[in-house]
């Protein structure tokens, strides 16, 4: 990472100032810090409380995160989270907070089978099988061959028996109404991930967004076809961009059986979805969609909504 | 699973002979009745759960399928992944060595290590309760297995 960010692009911040108003040089000043070290324990092989004192006896400071229990906030340490032996043995995950959320609003449970459209790096796809208890089936979907390999050593490292990694177009996943939950985690042009890679200021422009959308509906779609009815999508991206989230999900809404449920998460700030965007008028229940900005939670940027195929 | 990579799913009796030849090497008594074990290319071994079966007939191309836990070399005897050391490792009751620090980072380097005892053939290597993997124990060392990728030249 460079030393210095890169200017944000004007028509990135007029765009920030029209969703956040006065609180849009917050933003853009947190966006542009580095994140804090976050591991998520690996509840298959230890215990919290375990990794917890090893990782103090090195003379860390490490701190619990209130809205997950295995999340780890780690704020002194002497070198890379990925130089230990406890991550060489796959006690933690070095995974962001705000990406622990899609599988926590998905709340994946024992015996039951899911999907996972767009896997790769596995950080989610772990998640779940270690709330799952490594039980059920999770289908790790990764259209792309040179993520695969990350997501294969990525579960293999986790210990997770549960994952079946599949390599499909996830726009053609045909009618199997099969599975019980579907984690839509869309690729997207990561507005909320600046904090990790300040490239991402430079590659942003106005029609980024509107060129994803189209892509994240069709993945959307193959996802709900997925889905059996009566069971539960997570739509989510690591981006604010409302083309992105928002118009994606109003799409949905109109298009494919399914309704936005609310769902509310402890000790996580989040913000209401919004209901208009330019000259677009989303559906009124997009209000329970939620935002994740960078600034409330000393996070990165996230949107997720949870949805019920009827 | 590559395409047209062969894949064998144990039958009862293949589960029954890889429980006997964990027991007999390191002292494990372990069923696989419910769990779904394959087998793949040269002789790799994975483990899934039961639910596998009710996705099989979904029209997924896939690549794996659950956990690689270990392999059968060309004498026929069981090599245990990281991952099956750990699994089925805590259970063992003979064939475990327990490496000292100085041993460990050699171990996570991925360098051989020495060895001056007795034991022969696979091994299950442990360091202050952790277990951290399987190696060859032939007379005057230890062969490394840990892959490339995973490891770590400074460990602290």
């Amino acid at each position: 990472m460079p030393k210095q960010p890169p200017e944000f692009k004007k028509g990135f911040v007029e765009k920030y100032t029209t969703l956040l108003g006065s609180e849009t040089k917050m933003f853009l000043d947190v966006s542009t810090t580095r994140l804090p070290g976050i591991i998520r324990v690996n509840t298959l092989r230890t215990r919290v409380g375990e990794v917890e004192a090893r990782l103090k006896a090195r003379g860390w400071t490490v701190k619990n995160m209130p809205f997950y229990a295995p999340a780890l906030r780690i704020e002194k340490r002497d070198m890379a989270l990925g130089n230990t032996l406890e991550h060489f043995l796959g006690y933690y995950y070095v995974q962001e907070s705000a990406s622990m959320l899609p599988p926590l609003f998905l709340e994946p449970q024992k015996g039951e089978k899911i999907l996972d459209t767009s896997a790769a790096p596995g950080s989610k796809t772990t998640q779940m099988s270690q709330m799952m208890e490594n039980t059920g089936v999770i289908y790790a979907n990764e259209p792309n061959l040179g993520r695969i390999s990350a997501l294969r050593a990525n579960a293999q490292r986790m210990g997770c028996k549960n994952i079946v990694i599949t390599r499909m177009d996830a726009t053609r996943m045909k009618k199997t109404e099969f599975f019980d939950r579907v984690l839509v985690d869309a690729p997207c042009s990561a507005v909320g991930a600046i904090r990790k890679n300040w490239d991402i200021i430079q590659q942003w422009n106005p029609h980024m967004g509107t060129k994803l959308s189209n892509l994240q509906k069709r993945i959307l779609e193959g996802g709900v076809n997925a889905c059996k009815p009566g069971g539960t999508i997570v739509y989510s991206t690591c981006t604010l961009e409302p083309e992105e989230n928002e118009a994606v999900v109003d799409w949905a809404l109109q298009n494919l059986p399914v309704e936005i449920e609310t769902f509310k998460i402890r000790s996580f700030k989040t913000r209401e979805g919004i209901t208009s965007w330019e000259n677009q008028t989303f559906d009124t229940t997009l209000k329970h969609a939620h935002r994740i900005y960078p600034q409330d939670n000393d996070s990165e940027g996230f949107f997720v909504a949870r949805l019920i195929k009827q | 699973m590559k395409e047209k990579q062969e894949i064998t799913f144990f039958s009862k009796r293949q589960k029954k002979q890889l429980s006997t030849d964990l027991h007999e090497r390191f002292g494990i008594t372990i069923s696989f009745e419910s769990d779904v074990i394959l087998q793949t290319g040269k002789h790799k071994l994975w483990i899934c759960t039961p639910e596998y079966e009710q996705t099989k007939e979904l029209p997924y191309r896939v690549e794996t399928i659950g956990l690689y836990f270990g392999q059968y070399d060309k004498r026929s005897a069981l090599r245990l992944s990281i991952e099956g050391a750990m699994m089925f490792g805590k259970d063992a009751t003979k064939n475990v060595i327990e490496l000292d620090k100085k041993q460990l980072e050699y171990w996570i380097r991925g360098v051989n290590l020495d060895y001056s005892g007795t034991n022969e053939g696979y091994v299950i290597l442990t360091h202050q309760g952790d277990i951290v993997g399987c190696g060859k124990a032939f007379h005057g060392g230890i062969l490394n297995h840990v892959p490339k990728e995973r490891r770590i030249k400074n460990l602290i």
